[in-house]
């Protein structure tokens, strides 16, 4: 997997990009790619390249989330293949995030 | 360092001692290769410089003798040679030498030659010092993980009930693979179920594992019901797990009596219930999974207790399973999927044990005698009576003497918990009445909801038998109103030589009711409107009124 990460209006617009499987070895690289933002920026997580997430990638998305300001948090999540939507639906993931 | 020398030539040891103790070096000789393996076994020294060609025993001979005496220790043995040329040199290397010098000694040589394998043999000190650690800490690690693995797996045991209708697939033996199964037995008269899996392996899971179990088995047993057992893992789990990790699980209550199905799905593939003319009904996830909200968080309240009910038939069959089936992949990294699981079930509906058939043909798919370890099962088969059958596994410490305790519940905390369960825990803690539990908990239920609904908050008995929607919301919003009263619970057990009584007297602070009418209404009119006290008296034989009509008193009396 590679994450790769922009940003906007001085940083308050955040996107992560996720290319290819996006699983447990990407923690760090994860971690690493939101980490530099501001917990007061608006993310969007770009999965359009992704082929496939596990567990431990939501759980990922549960790090970014708290990074994010936990309920007050503002992420979408854009561009899923269906196999990934049904991963998420399936952990009712809609009830914390945006997802397009 | 301490080097020992030698050689059979008296002139060169005395001159390799003095060159040695120029240099701090502690020098010990012998004269022939048998005197220097002895003199190498009573001293140890560090670096050893062998002559080869020596009478009694040779430089060779000596040298295989002393690094088999060495055993692990790294001894460097540099040879001390006049001979000169590769041949003689690949020798001394093949029988063992670590380096060699010739004759005559040039200081500088000796002196960067010792160096060397003083350098070296620190490093080898060093490596074995390490490698014995790693062996401990290994063996220790395995030790830890064979003990953990034991623990888990007779909880994982503990977890699920014995019985005919119950079939699981499961490896306790994969210890931290983060899949948990349980089935316990309700005194509601039915089953609570689990199945559930951790994100991630290793301890994290396993350990926290281990109270979900603890509290899923303890609150079942007493009579909780699912949504006080979910919220209370999941505030045990939330404090416990790293962020990022959550527990995906499936709860269901198959209750015997009502021959029903409740589910709560946060996170799990869909349960089937199925029966011969294949799957009926898929109850997809509709909750979060548990440890990722506090109990205090927005979402977590309504929003994620999200519960489907259904009613069953005689012979239905439930299915649970972990994403581990549908995912398995076969050599082509071809997975296996829902819809080629929901065809073998549909083409199966037959076959007695679907758990074993899906095992089979998934070993088929990949190809492998043996499945990966997030593999986990479970099928329920709907025989009620079995279910209602199905064994108690409360432990209590119990004693056999007289005893009473009583217990007033204000408002406040009738609204905020069950009383029913919080007492049967207590009873059980004073006596083992594991195997009057059911009888124990319906007489106590059906004496706290007189109390409440009649007693306290004065609802119809008619409209619980004509609409219990209705009732039911009545009853919430009542419970909500009311201001002030209290429920006084009073137990008195006597042992005799059969068994025991035991008796229990419940005061509520209402204003009670007229005994005269309804026992007459009683006598010429045995609708269901009264089903509670007819059940009471079922139970316990005679069930006594005060005069007022806010206090029962019944006497439950068990042989043992």
């Amino acid at each position: 997997m590679s994450v790769s990460s922009s940003d906007t209006n001085n940083g308050d617009n955040v996107t992560l990009s996720i290319k290819g499987r996006f699983d447990f070895n990407d923690h760090t690289e994860f971690r690493e790619a939101y980490r530099k933002y501001d917990s007061k920026a608006e993310y969007t997580l770009d999965m359009t390249e992704a082929e496939y997430m596990d567990s431990s990638a939501l759980g990922m998305l549960l790090l970014l989330r708290e990074h994010a300001g936990g309920d007050n948090a503002n992420i979408k999540v854009v561009g899923c293949k269906p196999e990934i939507k049904k991963i998420l639906a399936i952990a009712n993931f809609q009830k914390l995030f945006e997802i397009q | 360092m301490r080097i020992l020398v030698v050689d059979d030539e008296f002139p060169n040891v005395v001159i390799l001692k003095k060159l040695l103790e120029r240099d701090s070096h502690e020098v010990i000789t012998a004269a022939n290769g048998k005197e220097g393996v002895e003199r190498f076994e009573n001293l140890r020294p560090d670096i050893v410089l062998m002559d080869v060609m020596m009478p009694i025993m040779d430089g060779y001979e000596a040298t295989q003798l002393i690094k088999e005496k060495a055993g692990q220790r790294f001894t460097p043995i540099i040879f001390i040679t006049a001979l000169r040329g590769d041949e003689a040199q690949v020798k001394c290397l093949e029988k063992g030498a670590d380096d060699f010098i010739s004759k005559p000694f040039n200081q500088t040589v000796l002196k960067a030659k010792i160096a060397a394998m003083a350098r070296i043999q620190a490093l080898s000190l060093t490596v074995q010092a390490q490698n014995e650690e790693l062996l401990r800490v290994n063996n220790q690690i395995q030790e830890e993980q064979r003990l953990a693995e034991r623990v888990y797996a007779d909880l994982v045991n503990k977890g699920i009930v014995s019985s005919s209708i119950i079939n699981t697939f499961h490896k306790p033996a994969e210890l931290f693979n983060g899949d948990m199964i349980m089935a316990v037995r309700s005194p509601r008269g039915g089953i609570n179920f689990l199945v559930g899996d951790f994100t991630g392996h290793g301890l994290a899971p396993a350990l926290c594992a281990m109270p979900v179990v603890e509290i899923f088995h303890q609150m079942t047993s007493i009579g909780y019901s699912l949504p006080d057992i979910i919220n209370e893992i999941n505030h045990k789990i939330h404090q416990f797990l790293p962020r990022g990790r959550f527990l995906a699980a499936c709860f269901f209550y198959v209750d015997g009596k009502q021959q029903s199905l409740r589910v709560w799905n946060g996170g799990m593939p869909d349960l089937f219930v199925f029966d011969k003319n294949g799957i009926k009904n898929h109850l997809t996830s509709k909750n979060l999974p548990l440890g990722i909200l506090s109990n205090t968080d927005v979402v977590a309240g309504e929003d994620n207790m999200i519960f489907e009910q259904i009613s069953l038939n005689e012979g239905d069959r439930i299915f649970a399973f972990s994403d581990g089936v549908i995912e398995a992949c076969n050599g082509e990294s071809v997975s296996f999927t829902q819809t080629r699981l929901e065809k073998l079930i549909d083409d199966n509906v037959a076959a007695g044990n679907m758990v074993d058939i899906v095992k089979e043909q998934l070993c088929h798919f990949i190809d492998e005698n043996c499945l990966q370890d997030d593999v986990t099962m479970l099928e329920v088969n709907c025989e009620f009576g079995e279910i209602v059958k199905a064994p108690h596994r409360l432990t209590s410490i119990t004693g056999s003497g007289n005893w009473d305790f009583d217990i007033k519940f204000d408002v406040e905390t009738l609204r905020k918990t069950d009383p029913v369960p919080v007492m049967l825990s207590m009873l059980n803690q004073v006596h083992d009445f594991s195997s009057e539990l059911d009888s124990l908990f319906s007489i106590i239920s059906e004496l706290t909801s007189n109390a409440l609904d009649h007693g306290l908050l004065k609802l119809d008995t008619v409209l619980k038998a004509t609409d219990d929607d209705l009732y039911q919301k009545q009853r919430q919003e009542k419970i909500l109103q009311l201001e002030k009263g209290y429920i006084h619970f009073f137990y008195h057990y006597q042992a005799d030589e059969q068994g025991g009584v035991l008796s229990i007297s419940v005061e509520d602070s209402g204003d009670g009711f007229d005994i005269e009418s309804v026992f007459n209404e009683l006598r010429t009119d045995l609708t269901k409107q009264y089903s509670g006290l007819m059940l009471l008296s079922s139970l316990c034989g005679e069930v006594v009124f005060n005069n007022v009509g806010n206090k029962i008193t019944v006497n439950a009396k068990w042989d043992h």
